[in-house]
């Protein structure tokens, strides 16, 4: 089986490099984007398979081009990538509210991450998209 | 500088500092394959603060050209007066040898292959080979 690849979207290093690394260390290939635009990037690399995008839809990083922010990122992943599970973190009820209209696949994350939550996130996602392509 | 020889590779923490993602994300495979520990900053900004955090980093491998008001000299420049014990390696795919020199920094020319960033940075790591 291969390594499950986590996509983490998150414009803070303080609170992304911690992350990435507990869930290296939990097994998964971790890709840290710093912003939409490093986001685009690798899913945009067609020989990359992103299993999981964790967007931080407050502090993903706006995108100077006029681009997407984190939320418009995750809508944008939905749409052009259907095959990516998304999980969205974020720490106002508005934008958890938003984050929920559009991840109906569970909960979003609530911010300061707790570490052990968003592993056990990241691993119900992948069950329930791999459940979904068995019943394919 | 030399680090020290017994250190195991896996206990050594790199800090990789490159704007182009599909670039860092690569060259960070190879080096976690190789057993290293890596961090990875976009930016030299996200760099300093890492360090600055109190992130442990034993040794970094950083760009020159990089967007954002510092480059990956001023980065070298930066370590070398406040964390002048981290060793600190460019790379440019320009000549930049004069100015590295000046910093002490060693350097490999872009394009780098990873088998070659790999070398030196192991060799580097394992205190095999002066700065």
């Amino acid at each position: 089986m291969t390594t499950p690849t986590v996509l983490l979207v998150e414009a803070d290093i303080l609170i992304r490099a911690p992350l990435a690394a507990y869930l290296r260390d939990c097994g998964y290939r971790v890709l840290e984007a710093a912003g939409p635009a490093e986001a685009r990037v690798y899913l945009g690399e067609a020989s990359i398979a992103i299993d999981v995008a964790l967007v931080d839809i407050e502090r993903a990083g706006g995108d100077p081009a006029g681009g997407h922010n984190g939320f418009a990122l995750a809508n944008w992943i939905r749409e052009k990538y259907p095959a990516v599970a998304i999980s969205l973190a974020g720490s106002t009820e508005g934008a958890v509210g938003d984050a929920r209209e559009l991840c109906d696949e569970g909960p979003a994350l609530r911010k300061p991450y707790d570490h052990q939550f968003v592993l056990h996130e990241i691993k119900r996602l992948l069950a329930a998209r791999n459940r979904q392509k068995s019943l394919r | 500088m030399l680090l020290n020889p017994e250190r195991e590779l896996a206990e050594v923490r790199l800090l990789v500092v490159e704007d182009e993602a599909i670039t860092r994300l690569a060259v960070v495979d190879a080096l976690r394959r190789a057993g290293l520990t890596v961090l990875e900053a976009s930016t030299t900004e996200e760099a300093l603060a890492l360090i600055d955090a109190g992130a442990r980093v034993d040794l970094v491998f950083s760009d020159i050209h990089m967007p954002g008001a510092k480059t990956g000299l001023d980065l070298a420049r930066t370590l070398r007066l406040r964390r002048p014990e981290i060793p600190v390696v460019l790379t440019s795919g320009t000549q930049q040898s004069a100015a590295n020199m000046a910093l002490g920094a060693a350097f490999i020319h872009k394009p780098y292959s990873f088998a070659e960033v790999v070398a030196v940075l192991t060799t580097l790591v394992q205190g095999q080979a002066e700065r």
